[in-house]
């Protein structure tokens, strides 16, 4: 499961526009290391734990 | 009216006739993940005067201080694309300017832009990243050569050096 589906996952309300637009950025620097959280500026929902994403299947 | 005579020959030359000039395009694919900023791999040159271009790492960093014209474009073709496509300069690893347009479910799609942009000379460096929410990653176009059907490139030069 990627990244953007496992914070679907646990923040459903959130939207495509948190993602494009600088709220919350996630980057990937095809350097092989794959998808992570830049930046996580949302107002009120937390940024997820490591663990919180590894509990999303 | 006045006239000025010249009573000798004076080379104009610009201060940036010798400045840094590249292009570079993506000779392999680059996959973009999903509602994610990833970073396009150009990793062919077509020239770099001045090697400022570096193809390991898909980045420009400028050794002469100045003002720089940066052209880019990522094309994705092949693939049925609804969403967004953004394409971004990033400075100094973090996003400067975007540009970006609502595919419409077409099979093909590109998006391309331009900026003039400062560099120090030193330490400022400059890359592509692209944004797609089709929901599943989609492969940038790739060309076999700089010549031909040309679609993901990144150029840039030195247009006054400061």
């Amino acid at each position: 499961m990627t990244l953007h589906k496992k914070i679907i996952t646990l923040y459903p309300e959130l939207n495509e526009f948190n993602f494009s637009n600088g709220i919350i950025i996630f980057q990937n620097d095809s350097d092989g290391r794959g998808d992570y959280i830049k930046e996580w500026n949302h107002p009120t929902l937390p940024r997820p734990t490591q663990e919180q994403l590894d509990s999303v299947e | 009216m006045g006239t000025l005579n010249l009573s000798s020959t004076v080379a104009v030359t610009p201060d940036n006739y010798s400045g840094p000039a590249f292009y570079a395009y993506a000779s392999v694919a680059t996959s973009l993940s999903s509602s994610t900023y990833t970073k396009v791999l150009f990793q062919s040159e077509s020239y770099d005067t001045n090697g400022n271009y570096d193809t390991s790492l898909s980045r420009f960093t400028p050794t002469v201080a100045g003002y720089y014209q940066l052209n880019y474009a990522v094309s994705v073709a092949n693939n049925s694309f609804s969403g967004r496509l953004l394409v971004v300069i990033y400075r100094n690893g973090s996003l400067n300017f975007y540009s970006a347009s609502n595919t419409g479910g077409h099979t093909q799609y590109g998006q391309a832009g331009a900026a003039l942009v400062y560099a120090n000379g030193s330490t400022d460096y400059f890359e592509i990243y692209a944004y797609q929410d089709s929901g599943s990653a989609k492969n940038a176009d790739a060309a076999a050569n700089p010549n031909s059907q040309v679609s993901t490139f990144f150029q840039g030069c030195l247009l006054r050096a400061a």
